[in-house]
């Protein structure tokens, strides 16, 4: 005990003693544990549970009537099942004039199970009839402010209040007192639902219920005795069990962070290898007077334990600090409210462990160095020269092989685990090649110039303690060169593709879907739109796009006589079972008109080709909405149709259309300039079609190259490439900033116990510059050392996200990008250095005896 | 001519609100040729006044001047270039430059003046040759024993054209007989013409000087002039009888 005392106090003086080097492997625990906490929050608020919104319901159903029971049946044999539930009915509601979507729910002014589905932001919650209170979003969209007295559903309601959903705020919807629900929306699926058209259509109105109940009663309230077999369309959520996504998320964050602190304790490793170095002559004193190599290590390892523990204490006070500030920032991301003391407390201990236990094995390896130092070597402060870096060459090197074999294998195979094994070997072996390259890159030294010998002759002379910096760093360049390597072939991949549009056409389209939805001409009159257009390009042509009209299919209902379906494809992929679709989006076909083929540069004929369905593509599909609803699988014939993402992929030919009943019905216009459409030009497209205006109120997505208010056309025209561009700057700045700090924290280390020598050197008379140029040197090497390691590493990395999708993803050289982290970054290191580092040591004679 | 000058030297340093005086008044002058062996008590200055001789500190008061020039009057890149052109210096910890061999740390002067590594390199092994090293050139500090570390610091002292050689207890890691070695090194270079100034606390070693300086209570008491005291004292100490500079 009294040992343990007195090398405890020996460990205290060293603190104070070494207090730089402590701080700085103390401020790199605390910064990566805060920001850790601040994603373990911000992951924690991803992952909000229901409860946090819904309160004690335990279920959420939404009711919607069907043949046999009607919503009010249901609704009432639910009041009876569960005895604490609360209703909300909805009805799926537009504007008169514009085509999107939206609900309007009635939810009750108080809740039973606490829940908060509403929250008001201005204004009040409507109380009468005719009164309505619309989320925030909703109101820019339809721009409806408060006082507005906008007909939605043929219903005229005045805005009292404009309010948002807490768990969705971006969520576009209205409320109406619930007692004036029904009266305002009557419903309209009561009576006239009549047998065999109702399979793709949904019920305008329902009711979602929140209700707290178990399993069984659920169950009993769903399969509803008096209708034994009856399949019910009722949706059920749990809203007990999504902490489980909320454990994958902590998990996640886990991971994470311990990869970050991976990175940390290779960083401090290095810091305490140094500190070891500085202690030999102090430690070989102790040794000298009776303490056992064991007590020696337990003081550093007690070091790094104690650094951990307060790194990571303040790091998650940091952390809670941060997120506390950043909670504007995360519900704008997240797009959901988060309670001011939503805290994740259970991932508050968590990081501190995991700091303690970086900082503990952060100073292992060197605590067992120091402690093996022959004690008449520490007395004469003989510093331990890496010797066995031999041995650890051909482990990682063998490492290196067989990752980078186990990839090659799991790339032939489609393998991803296998692809992972091989690529975390594969980087293992790099890393612990480490020391063997450096020693090697020792070599070199007596052919330089002085500093760069001094500095290099330094990094090779302690390959551990380099090793330990140059990991650290190559974690911190491969990361960001993987990501743009993986980006810029994702994104050639894009390229392939092809744009949307050329740079002279347009597209204008109605914002709703046109299969199961409203044809242009049921829609209004848009003469004043397109005479705006005309107006902005008075040389473009407009060309009708038309679709087929399946005049057997929904549409032929009753009680729907506005809804129709038009002719579709689905691209099939071969299950492998014969002929079936397994995957692939659902593409509306175009009439092949001879004027949209001229308009789109290809043969007219095209129109008079007696053929169900033309395609560009040599694959099987399935044409959707036929009869009832139904499905065809066929083989269309293939033509050099239009390369543009935006056009098609099919066609059906008039003539087709023509001879199989189908009805042609506009769905838009293809405008052809004789010119590049310009970006102003573009705009004022945008607000032609939004009714004259651009203001805030029209929701350009500029980006996208879509103009979409409540107006009912959209413009479409060439889209930028959509490309990881953003992505990877991000990445670059963030790697950039990342590599430079790591270099010049291990810089700071390895440089520290050179003060004597710059001293020695000033006093033989070294010019003022060569200091400088010692530590510009060693920043330069260790840099471009970590670029060296980091460029295969990215490359293994892309190989292994790329493994199975063999040929999809193209190997690249994004040489700008590379350059700029791989080189750009040390080269910036160095100058920094040579900048920041005084020329000549600040008191020659001290300590020069 | 006198290589170095000491005029009126004095040297305070601040210890909270007292002020110490490690030198006070001290007038010193070494002449090309000759060999000053500075002696005293722990704490007496001796140190200092060899760091201010050799430009590493700036006294608070009188004047340095080394081969006529005043160091106060130089700007720092004037100081080291005086530093690694026209003195050697045998530091008491010897401060070898633990990243580069032997030869390296002796041609480090040279490489620092200009000249290519090859040439200096080969001028440092010829060097170490002299000190007893030839087989020890290519290894590094860390695996030199304590005296053969000395050796390798005399030998970057005495390289090139250093005409003023500046040693603080230079034999204080080696044996008599290694010690003898070195001090007949310095004062071969001595009387090849450079001067030079030993700090010490050995008699033996004191006795291969042409004068003793001894410092006691921050000032020199005593300027001794040795001819005969010295020839007496080598004799007592080697037996030999020869006086100093008859070595190597």
């Amino acid at each position: 005990m009294g040992a343990k005392r007195a090398l405890g106090r020996w460990g205290w003086r060293l603190l104070r003693q070494e207090w730089r080097e402590q701080l700085l492997i103390l401020g790199l625990i605390t910064v990566s544990i805060a920001m850790a906490s601040v994603l373990a929050t911000a992951i924690f608020h991803a992952e909000q549970p229901p409860s946090t919104f819904t309160g004690d319901a335990s279920y959420r159903i939404s009711v919607f009537g069907d043949e046999t029971e009607t919503l009010n049946d249901k609704l009432a044999r639910a009041q009876v099942a569960f005895p604490r539930a609360e209703v909300t009915r909805s009805i799926i509601a537009s504007r008169d004039g514009a085509g999107q979507d939206f609900l309007i729910e009635a939810p009750p002014s108080a809740s039973a199970l606490g829940a908060e589905p509403i929250r008001m932001i201005e204004g009040r919650r409507p109380q009468s009839e005719g009164e309505i209170a619309v989320s925030t979003s909703l109101a820019v969209k339809l721009r409806i402010p408060i006082g507005s007295t906008p007909i939605l559903n043929g219903q005229s309601l005045t805005v009292v209040g404009l309010m948002e959903d807490p768990s969705a705020i971006n969520r576009e919807f209205a409320i109406v007192h619930p007692a004036h629900f029904l009266g305002a929306f009557p419903s309209a699926r009561t009576s006239d639902f009549s047998g065999s058209d109702h399979a793709f259509l949904p019920d305008p109105q329902f009711a979602t219920l929140l209700v707290s109940a178990s399993p069984s009663e659920v169950n009993s309230y769903l399969e509803n005795s008096d209708r034994p077999g009856f399949a019910d369309y009722s949706n059920v959520e749990g809203l007990t069990f999504a902490d489980s996504a909320r454990r994958v998320a902590v998990l996640a964050v886990f991971l994470l962070a311990t990869i970050v602190m991976v990175e940390i304790a290779l960083l401090c490793s290095a810091g305490f290898v140094v500190l070891g170095q500085r202690r030999i002559r102090q430690s070989g004193l102790l040794s000298a007077v009776g303490a056992t190599p064991r007590h020696l290590r337990q003081a550093m390892r007690l070091n790094g334990l104690v650094l951990g523990f307060v790194g990571g204490s303040l790091g998650v006070g940091l952390g809670f600090g941060l997120s506390l500030a950043g909670r504007p920032l995360f519900e704008r991301l997240l797009t959901q409210r988060i309670q001011t003391w939503s805290v994740p407390w259970i991932i508050l201990l968590p990081p501190v462990w995991l700091a303690s236990t970086t900082g503990l094995l952060a100073a292992w390896l060197p605590a067992r160095g120091v402690s093996r130092i022959p004690i008449v070597d520490a007395l004469a402060s003989r510093q331990p020269i890496g010797r066995s870096t031999a041995r650890w060459g051909l482990v990682g090197g063998l490492a290196f092989i067989g990752g980078a074999a186990t990839l090659s294998v799991a790339i032939g195979s489609n393998a991803t685990m296998l692809a992972v094994v091989g690529l975390v070997a594969a980087i293992a072996g790099l890393l612990l090649l480490t020391p063997a390259l450096t020693k090697a890159a020792g070599r070199l030294a007596p052919r330089l110039p002085l500093a760069p010998r001094i500095a290099l002759r330094d990094l090779a002379r302690h390959p551990n303690r380099t090793a330990a910096a140059l990991a650290a760093l190559v974690v911190a360049l491969g990361i960001p060169v993987g990501v743009i390597l993986t980006s810029t072939s994702s994104d050639a991949n894009l390229d392939n593709a092809g744009p949307n549009l050329p740079d002279n056409w347009a597209l204008i389209m109605p914002t709703i879907t046109m299969h199961g939805g409203h044809g242009l001409a049921d829609l209004g009159d848009h003469t004043g739109e397109l005479e705006a257009i005309q107006a902005v390009l008075p040389l473009a042509v407009l060309t009708e796009i038309q679709l087929a009209k399946i005049p057997e299919a929904l549409g032929s209902s009753a009680r729907m006589p506005d809804l129709f379906s038009t002719v579709t494809a689905t691209h099939c992929q071969s299950d492998g079972d014969g002929f079936g679709c397994r995957a692939g989006p659902r593409d509306t076909a175009w009439v092949a008109t001879p004027n949209l083929m001229i308009a789109l540069g290809l043969e007219p004929d095209l129109a008079s080709k007696p053929v169900l369905l033309l395609s560009s593509r040599d694959e099987a599909v399935n044409i959707g909405f036929l009869q009832n609803g139904d499905e065809l699988p066929m083989t269309p014939d293939v033509a050099d149709l239009s390369p543009y993402r935006a056009v098609p992929n099919y066609f059906v030919p008039e003539a087709s259309m023509v001879d199989q009943g189908y009805e042609p019905v506009l769905a838009g216009w293809l405008l052809t300039n004789p010119s590049t459409i310009t970006a102003e030009q573009s705009k004022q497209l945008f607000a032609a079609v939004s009714g004259g205006s651009s203001s805030d109120f029209t929701q350009v997505i500029g980006q996208s190259g879509i103009a979409r208010d409540e107006s009912l056309l959209a413009v479409e025209v060439q889209q930028p490439d959509q490309n990881d561009d953003d992505i990877r700057r991000n990445v670059l700045i963030v790697g950039v900033l990342v590599s430079l700090t790591i270099i010049a924290a291990m810089v700071s280390l390895l440089r520290v116990d050179s003060a004597r020598d710059d001293r020695a050197l000033a006093a033989i008379g070294a010019p003022s510059g060569t200091r400088r140029k010692i530590v510009a040197s060693t920043t330069a090497f260790l840099g471009l050392g970590g670029s060296l390691l980091a460029l295969p590493g990215g490359y293994l990395a892309l190989v292994a996200i790329t493994s199975d999708r063999a040929g999809g993803y193209p190997y690249v050289f994004p040489a700008a990008q590379l350059a700029i982290l791989l080189i750009g970054a040390p080269l910036l290191a160095t100058l920094v250095a040579a900048i920041l580092v005084r020329r000549q040591p600040a008191s020659l004679a001290a300590n020069i005896r | 001519m006198s290589i170095l000058d000491l005029q009126g030297l004095s040297k305070t340093f601040a210890d909270g609100d007292n002020t110490i005086h490690a030198l006070r008044d001290i007038d010193l002058r070494v002449a090309a040729g000759e060999l000053v062996a500075v002696m005293g008590p722990s704490g007496s200055g001796k140190s200092t006044l060899l760091t201010i001789a050799g430009g590493l500190e700036a006294p608070t008061s009188g004047q340095v001047l080394v081969t006529g020039r005043d160091l106060a009057e130089l700007n720092p890149d004037e100081r080291a270039g005086i530093r690694r052109r026209t003195i050697g210096y045998v530091f008491q910890d010897l401060n070898l430059i633990n990243a580069l061999t032997a030869a390296e740390n002796v041609s480090l002067p040279l490489e620092l003046d200009g000249m290519k590594a090859k040439p200096a390199r080969t001028e440092a092994c010829t060097m170490l040759e002299r000190v007893g090293l030839a087989d020890k050139v290519h290894r590094f500090p860390d695996d030199l024993s304590g005296g053969e570390r000395q050796r390798v610091a005399i030998a970057r002292a005495l390289i090139g054209d250093h005409r003023l050689i500046l040693a603080d207890e230079p034999t204080g890691a080696l044996d008599s007989v290694n010690g003898e070695d070195i001090m007949r090194l310095i004062r071969r270079a001595c009387d090849d013409g450079a001067a030079g100034v030993i700090v010490t606390h050995d008699a033996q070693l004191a006795a291969w000087a042409d004068r003793i300086l001894f410092l006691r209570d921050e000032r020199a008491i005593d300027h001794a002039v040795s001819s005969s005291s010295t020839d007496l004292l080598l004799e007592a100490a080697s037996g030999s009888g020869t006086s100093g500079g008859q070595g190597l």
